[in-house]
């Protein structure tokens, strides 16, 4: 019904169905969601944002400001899909969106008769009082109102991606200019990718009956396409939208992958891809505008060069009666390629009066305007503006071109007012892109392609190719003359944002209420805000706001252009990164082991550490936690500590640089031995510690926290290549070569004994506390064993190469079992070294120091090391500074709460009284009570004083006794035993 | 002590196809060089002596006669030396001890090897770097992050590459690659 016989690039021979509101509808391969609603005669789709407007398709690509629906169902159900976008595919299934009850009879059309009430900022004036309706009642009722589509709420079914691509010449666009650019590029040799949006390449070539080189334009773009294809250095990329361009040469682009399966694939739909691009040219061509008269919103009214494209591309007749609102020579165009069509082109309007009139047998009025227009659900007339009514259903409206200068906006370079064609055209231009074709405002296709050559000839030679072979195209002459922007007579509501209701009227209140700089203008208006980003309307409103403020548009000026140039969807951004591929997980070499043993994991940074090990019967972790404790106490245990960052230091100055970089001296460590370290950061606070064993004179091996690791080797590097660069040191991560365990207890000696092989001797006498050596084990595998002790027991930590964890897991476990060996996890080995005091994380906050700690007396002043100064200063050094000590509560029943503040007893609980906090706490199974490590000032001159552990967010106040921070074993016998 | 423990590998020993991708887990022995301060002048007559071939340039590799042996040039100071297990490389690695600095990392590393028309466009989702054959020849060997994990990508071959990534995220690694290769459309 609405569809031509034999004219379009659609297959005809593939009929697609989809629907619209419910209603099944057809349509044909090529066709996108717009055309394919046109030939169904479906020119209403939505209703308009503030006032509830009808609206249909104005457009034909994404400059669409109205045409905005719903796509998809459920779950894959996504809002603001311009239908001009959209490729038609089977099962498609559109609605369309911001209206109660249905789009015909849309409740919410009472906005319009209260438009008055509306206009620009009314927000900002109203809904002010009474105060306490602004949360119940007015922005409920305002967020219910307003938006356009609705999100499904349920997670997005689909999938996306990313990647990165890289070519000599990123062309952006592939109309007449970019597939001559990509042409000359293809031939010289050059790597090239070619970007655009639409599906079809080949731009207003597709839509035009242009004559290129005494062929046809399309049959121009087929050959062209075809010759790029065959060029193994060029990668076109139809679907893709260069969204932003940013520094140095890296542009984004969105590609879209899968419409056609949606629902059913399981490839991304969409790839978020980084382009690095050596120069980049940009084809972005040009979109137009409309004219300004009175109810210019209506559906029916569209853009010329839209209708013109609907006739020629889809075989579209877009009305019954169609009549033509211009300004320039394109208007003309439009109404020769739709006569030729066999369309009832009713009148032409230009306001131009001196013209040599291009067509025959038109009606037609020059020097007129239309004023006003009429119609329901649809344009049914036109009013010019000596009275004459028109009867049309379709008026195609063309005010000009506005160039595409979107991207060379993105790093800060502002358009420039163009007086010959009236339009804005690109100023100051990212560096390494060159702008062609309409972009750069010229119109004439032959101008175009001659200034192409040009270019490309220089950007070529640039990447140092030559160019090859002659390429002359030659067009068809085609005029453009605009005529300048002129007020608008009109009475009523006149439109210049469709997207955002933006009328002449808002543009008059904002400047009589002094926002007429153009930024505050498009603050205050909304106006080329929302998805279009003005695409259409921009340049419309800035002509109002030069006749209102009586300026030339170059003086009123223009805000610039932001990346995105069309949405991207916040899936698109995220990409895979979504449930296991959000971050990487690390793994410990005893993670298999522990999972089939039910350990429960916890995250620490990446890695995925066992908390604890529940056995059958046990009903809370305590129990798991408790037990664990007391049997590592009384016998054996095991633990993955393989996520300690584990550092090799070789070279001659490895002793000279650890006394550089820790506050207390390693030089002379003896080798085959270890020593506990404290790093410092440049301001004297404390940074990690570790321990740091001496395998040679040249060779230590340094383990950090785990939560450190990464960020000590990246200071050690910097320590050795920035500040001592001459040093002979060389550093090496060894986490993940070595699987590390720490075996504790009274019987880990007699246990290792079992798997170490017969001629390593770990007696007391020969491998005494803090010795450290390498070893065989389980008949010559080479391993490191560090007599060392977190636990505070008899302990050691013995390090194997990772690829034998698994199977040395279940061998000694085996070997064990005459000694009842369990597993324990992180939990059991948080109570263990807060039972014997030692510091962790929670008390390396950064914001204590060596002081803090009780460790001052290890800062060696006769060296110097890093932070050993800024310790020394005053606030951080003096009396009464806080000090790390153990708390104990006098009620035993009571539970201490790490992050409690401490106030003297008989205070207030207030800032003023706060003498320090607590900062680890647990359950001792050996001591049957709460304990805890704190830091309080003075604290280690204030044992058995009673202060109250403050904890506000429970409102609870427990009175505390300070002791010593060594609960268990404090001679530290067990573990010299 | 008559137990003897067995070794594993992170990904017990892959090898799948996904199209025209195939991932296969290969876990050479891997040393790290480092070469002492003033050293430097002696470490081409002193590889070339010990290793019997040319010393790469940074961001290259370089194979000896029988492709069993690859050394790496990391930075200023550092190379990796690759061969396969179970090769008799063991001399090698002493006769370097006596000047260099030498530290085992095999069991830091997974190795997966990526091969097959498609493996540009697998790896083109989550490598950086520009793989092509005029930026990225056959046997360079170039440090970079795919998926926020650290990877050595060595071109081995046109369509070919090895991988080496932390072993501990082994899995996540995998799981990037894998995801890269189902994702081609």
């Amino acid at each position: 019904m609405f569809r031509l016989e034999s004219r379009g690039l659609i297959n005809r021979e593939k009929r697609l169905n989809f629907s619209f509101n419910g209603k099944k509808l057809y349509g044909y391969d090529g066709d996108t969601l717009a055309s394919a609603l046109l030939a169904n005669g479906n020119h209403l789709v939505g209703r308009s944002f503030k006032y509830h407007r009808p609206r249909g398709i104005f457009s034909s690509g994404s400059e669409e400001p109205s045409a905005l629906v719903q796509v998809g169902l459920g779950a894959n159900t996504e809002p603001n899909i311009r239908a001009t976008t959209i490729q038609l595919f089977d099962d498609l299934v559109a609605n369309s969106q911001n209206h109660f009850g249905p789009l015909e009879w849309d409740f919410m059309r009472v906005n319009d008769f209260l438009s008055p009430f509306l206009s620009a900022g009314f927000y900002y004036k109203t809904f002010m009082w009474p105060k306490s309706f602004w949360e119940k009642i007015y922005e409920p009722i305002i967020r219910k109102a307003a938006g356009l589509g609705r999100l499904s709420g349920e997670p997005d079914p689909s999938t996306y991606d990313k990647g990165f691509l890289h070519c000599d010449l990123l062309i952006i666009g592939a109309g007449p200019s970019g597939l001559q650019s990509a042409l000359m590029a293809a031939r010289s040799g050059a790597k090239v990718i070619v970007a655009d949006e639409d599906f079809l390449l080949g731009g207003s070539l597709n839509g035009d009956h242009t004559q290129i080189n005494n062929d046809t334009g399309v049959n121009w773009v087929k050959k062209t396409i075809e010759e790029l294809m065959s060029f193994k250095n060029v990668r076109l990329m139809p679907k893709t939208t260069i969204y932003g361009a940013f520094d140095h040469g890296i542009f984004g682009a969105l590609e879209i992958k899968t419409n056609l399966e949606r629902v059913k694939s399981d490839k991304p739909r969409q790839v978020l891809w980084r382009i690095y691009a050596k120069q980049s040219v940009l084809c972005s061509g040009s979109s137009e505008r409309s004219l300004l008269f009175g109810n210019n919103d209506r559906p029916g009214i569209m853009l010329s060069r839209s209708v013109r494209q609907y006739c020629n591309r889809w075989g579209i007749i877009p009305g019954k009666k169609i009549s033509i609102y211009t300004n320039n020579d394109d208007g003309w165009i439009t109404a020769k390629d739709l006569k030729e069509a066999g369309c009832n082109v009713v009148m032409v309007i230009d306001e131009r009066s001196d013209i040599v009139v291009p067509i025959k047998n038109v009606d037609y009025r020059l020097g007129k305007k239309v004023m006003d227009t009429k119609g329901s659900l649809r344009i049914s007339s036109l009013r010019l503006d000596d009275g004459t009514t028109v009867e049309t259903d379709c008026l195609a409206v063309s005010g000009g071109f506005n160039p595409n200068v979107h991207l060379t906006c993105h790093e800060r370079g502002r358009p420039q007012w163009q007086e010959k064609n009236h339009c804005f055209i690109p100023g100051k231009i990212p560096k390494g892109m060159e702008v062609v074709g309409a972009a750069s405002g010229a119109f004439d296709l032959n101008n175009i392609f001659d200034e192409t050559s040009l270019k490309m000839k220089k950007i070529l030679s640039y990447l140092g190719y030559k160019h090859q072979g002659k390429i002359k195209l030659t067009a068809a002459q085609k005029p453009y003359n605009v005529a300048p922007f002129s007020k608008s007579l009109a009475k009523g509501k006149v439109w210049v944002d469709l997207q955002n209701d933006v009328t002449i009227k808002d543009i008059k209140i904002a400047v009589q209420e002094g926002f007429h700089s153009v930024e505050l203008l498009k603050r205050y208006t909304t106006l080329g805000m929302a998805t279009d980003q003005g695409k259409t309307s921009n340049v419309l409103g800035l002509s109002v706001l030069s006749l209102l403020k009586n300026e030339p548009i170059e003086k009123v000026g223009t805000t610039i252009y932001r990346p995105p140039f069309t949405p991207v969807p916040i899936g698109a951004f995220a990409g895979r990164s979504r449930g296991k591929h959000f971050k990487p997980v690390r793994l410990t070499p005893s993670h298999q082991w522990a999972e089939q043993r039910n350990a429960v994991f916890v995250e620490t940074g990446n890695w995925l550490r066992a908390q604890w090990f529940p056995l059958e019967g046990e009903l809370t972790w305590r129990e798991s936690v408790d037990r664990e404790v007391l049997q590592t106490r009384e016998s054996v245990g095991i633990c993955d500590v393989t996520t300690l960052g584990k550092i090799d230091i070789k070279g001659r100055d490895a002793g000279a640089f650890l006394n550089f970089v820790y506050a207390n001296n390693f030089g002379k460590l003896a080798v085959g031995k270890v020593r506990y370290g404290l790093m410092l950061r440049d301001d004297g606070i404390a940074f990690d510690d570790g321990t740091t064993a001496r395998f040679a004179e040249d060779h230590f091996v340094m383990t950090t926290t785990t939560t450190n690791a990464v960020t000590v080797f990246r200071h050690l590097e910097f320590c050795r290549q920035c500040l001592k660069p001459t040093w002979d040191v060389h550093l090496l991560s060894t986490t993940d070569h070595w699987a590390q365990f720490a075996i504790a207890g009274p019987n880990s000696r007699a246990l290792l004994s079992e798997i170490i092989d017969s001629k390593s001797d770990i007696s007391n006498a020969s491998f005494p506390f803090m010795a450290c050596g390498k070893v065989s084990i389980f008949n010559g595998i080479e391993a490191r064993l560090f007599r060392i002790s977190f636990s505070g027991e008899l302990a050691y930590e013995l390090a194997l190469p990772r690829r034998y964890a698994s199977s040395f897991m279940e061998h000694i476990f085996e070997t064990g079992k005459k000694f009842n060996l369990i597993p324990y996890g992180t939990e059991a080995l948080g109570v263990m070294r807060i039972e014997k005091g030692h510091a962790a994380g929670n008390e390396l906050n950064g914001q204590t120091t060596a002081n803090n700690l009780g460790l001052g007396k290890m800062v060696s002043k006769l060296n110097d090391c890093i932070g050993n100064t800024m310790s020394e200063r005053e606030k951080i050094d003096g009396e009464g500074i806080l000090k790390l000590v153990g708390f104990a509560p006098t009620n035993k029943m009571q539970t201490l709460v790490a992050g409690s503040h401490f106030i003297p007893k008989g205070k207030p609980a207030k800032l003023q009284n706060d003498e320090g906090w607590m900062s680890s706490v647990a359950f001792s199974p050996m001591l049957n009570k709460s304990i805890g490590l704190g830091f309080i000032k003075a604290g280690d001159q204030r044992y058995g004083e009673k202060v109250d552990s403050v904890n506000p967010l429970n409102k609870e106040v427990i009175e505390v006794e300070i002791t010593s921070p060594h609960f268990f074993d404090p001679e530290g016998d067990r573990l010299r035993g | 002590m008559d137990k003897k423990i067995s070794p594993t590998t992170p990904l017990s020993g892959l090898h799948s196809v996904i199209g025209n991708v195939t991932l296969k887990e290969v876990n050479p022995e891997i040393f790290c060089i480092s070469i002492p301060k003033k050293m430097d002048k002696k470490v081409t007559s002193e590889f070339k002596r010990i290793l019997k071939f040319d010393v790469p340039i940074i961001g290259q590799s370089s194979l000896n006669k029988n492709s069993t042996i690859r050394l790496i040039k990391n930075s200023l100071d550092q190379f990796f030396i690759l061969f396969e297990r179970n090769s008799e490389v063991a001399g090698v690695i002493k006769s370097l001890e006596k000047d260099f600095y030498i530290t085992e990392q095999s069991d830091a590393w997974v190795g997966i090897e990526i091969f097959g028309k498609s493996s540009h466009n697998c790896l083109e989702r989550i490598c950086p770097l520009d793989l092509s054959a005029e930026s990225f020849g056959v046997n360079t060997a170039v440090r970079t992050l795919m998926e926020h994990l650290n990877v050595l990508i060595i071109k081995t071959a046109e369509d070919s590459f090895l991988l080496l990534s932390a072993s501990s995220s082994a899995n996540s690694f995998l799981s990037a690659v894998e995801t890269s290769a189902q994702n081609i459309v």
